[in-house]
């Protein structure tokens, strides 16, 4: 009996998960140089099982960016001080940064999922293009962990179960 | 040893009190304290918000045009946030931005238009700031306008907390008085599918809108929006007003590969007369792009503001509507260009979204002796031009 239980519990988990985020339709996936880095943790998830980058004509996209503004009450968001005479030339950002998760339907978001983190990051202009981001190696760290953090909310998003209802209503028998 | 100390104490001090480069108050007298004790909300087109911009500098980095103008918005007023329909905050002034972004010779021309209102539905302020950048920088060319505006503001209108007390709310008060009564901001196409006035469009032709309105020749309809899928990408809208001629779907009768089509539209309403556009094609495949779902590809060529065309047999049938097409500029950076590779969803799944909707429509056995002027006559008496203001 204590057997059986042990068996039956993880085949139930398994069955409430499934009932809770429905697979979704093929979808389209589309994000900035940032974003990108995030396909394969996205596709792991089984809802987004069937996102494809070459899903060009799927009616349903997810769209994932970075974005920020400058923190409310400071002045700046951007700082350049030339100070040749000490042979740097630091640039400092310092802003809210924003990823940003959209589901888009035919073009029209249905649902936004954002990660908002207050950051400031300095780099030496001499060493080269940025390649954080503005947001330095912690706030890339921070930004990659952003990807549980979406797939959480949308495993519990209503518009998204009502998002497979609809495609099923109309597409039930072509869907793919 | 002080040289090197400098090294790593320089990025704090900048860090502690960074200097301005992209973001200088400017444009208010120097006696003005900024931020401005004020609240601010900001509404612009909800399509213009989503709009990213690459932003310049080392950092490689984009935002949305929402992102820029509160970043201008947090220098010039102690709060500011954009203006959202049915949320309760009070603030003090509404200011409303209608960019218009143009290229010449090279260069970006950007027009901010905007109005500042307060409790009147009548702006107090009601202009427009252009600003020239060279290459195509909208992040800043937006971050500047935005600032001269607001600079503009506290110049011409001299506002704080007294003066414009922060009692506005947008819980129960429509932006329909923010909105560009001007010009539309975007126009599509629709046609009556019921003798009710009722209309059937695409659904991204009036999504975001604050105001719709439809034209047929010199009369201009208010419509109401019914029922919308952004899955299939149709809506319905009411003008309220009957019609004779509308369009009826054809019964039992798959499409035909090859089989004629005419479509009608009202394409590229900023350069071409108010005229309707009618076009011949083939059906061309039953098929759309890779992951699409209830379309057919033909050819009757199309062009921007076609979308939620009726695309008709010659027996004078429904057969689809026009959703989209291939993206040409785009294709054409990779070496290809299309020709007249349009997608139409089909009417089978219009009709599955007007029973879902519990709206009324009509459907016929195929004409057999239909043909080129039969299908015209169809499509020219049911189509509508669609006009959306944000």
């Amino acid at each position: 009996m204590l057997l059986m239980s042990a068996l039956l519990a993880p085949l139930a988990a398994v069955a409430a998960d499934t009932a809770s985020s429905p697979v979704l339709p093929t979808l389209r996936f589309a994000a900035d140089a940032l974003g990108n880095g995030f396909f394969d943790q996205i596709q792991k998830a089984p809802e987004f099982q069937k996102m494809d980058r070459e899903a060009l004509g799927s009616p349903i996209e997810l769209r994932v960016y970075h974005t920020y503004r400058i923190n409310r009450g400071s002045v700046t968001t951007t700082g350049l001080l030339s100070a040749v005479t000490i042979g740097i030339l630091p640039v400092v950002a310092s802003g809210e940064h924003t990823i940003v998760y959209e589901i888009v339907v035919n073009g029209t978001p249905l649902s936004t999922y954002k990660y908002s983190k207050s950051l400031t990051h300095a780099h030496n202009i001499w060493s080269g293009a940025d390649t954080t981001f503005g947001m330095g190696k912690e706030g890339v760290e921070w930004a990659r962990s952003t990807v549980d953090l979406f797939l959480k909310d949308a495993g519990v998003d209503p518009k998204l179960a009502a998002l497979t209802t609809e495609f099923d209503y109309y597409f039930g028998a072509a869907k793919q | 040893m002080r040289r090197s100390c400098w090294r790593w104490l320089l990025p704090i001090l900048l860090t502690a009190a960074p200097v301005s480069a992209d973001t200088p108050a400017a444009g208010v007298p120097k006696d003005v304290r900024l931020p401005v004790k004020l609240s601010v909300a900001i509404y612009m087109p909800a399509q213009t918000r989503r709009w990213r911009a690459p932003v310049q500098g080392v950092f490689g980095t984009s935002r949305t045009l929402e992102d820029t103008v509160v970043s201008a918005g947090q220098i010039y007023f102690s709060e500011s946030h954009l203006a959202e329909a049915g949320t309760e905050a009070p603030f003090s002034l509404l200011l409303a931005l209608h960019p218009e972004i143009k290229g010449e010779s090279g260069r970006l021309v950007y027009t901010l238009n905007y109005a500042v209102f307060a409790a009147d539905s009548q702006p107090l302020l009601k202009s427009s700031e252009a600003v020239t950048v060279n290459g195509f920088d909208v992040d800043h060319a937006t971050l500047q306008a935005t600032q001269q505006v607001m600079a503009t503001m506290i110049n011409g209108l001299h506002p704080d907390e007294t003066k414009y007390p922060p009692v506005l709310s947008l819980k129960s008060r429509s932006l329909e008085f923010a909105v560009n009564h001007d010009k539309p901001w975007g126009t599509g196409t629709g046609f009556f599918f019921n003798s009710n006035g009722q209309i059937l469009t695409a659904a991204h032709v009036i999504h975001d809108c604050v105001k719709i309105e439809v034209k047929r020749d010199d009369k201009v309809l208010p419509a109401k929006l019914l029922a919308a899928s952004n899955v299939v990408d149709v809506a319905a809208l009411d003008t309220g007003t009957a019609s004779t001629a509308f369009l009826s779907f054809r019964r039992d009768t798959p499409l035909e590969l090859g089989e004629p089509v005419t479509n009608v539209s009202f394409p590229l309403q900023s350069i071409l007369a108010a005229t309707p556009n009618l076009t011949r094609g083939n059906v061309s495949s039953r098929g759309g792009l890779t992951g699409a779902v209830g379309q057919f590809q033909f050819s009757a060529p199309i062009q921007p503001g076609a979308s939620g065309g009726p695309v008709v047999s010659d027996g004078g049938e429904l057969l689809g509507v026009t959703v989209s097409t291939l993206n040409a500029a785009a294709l054409a950076k990779q070496g290809t260009i299309p020709q007249n590779v349009n997608f139409a969803l089909e009417a089978r799944y219009v009709a599955k979204f007007l029973q879902k909707n519990a709206l009324t429509f009509t459907s016929v056995e195929a004409n057999p002796h239909g043909d080129a002027h039969t299908a015209n006559q169809a499509a020219l008496g049911a189509v509508v031009s669609v006009q959306c203001y944000e």
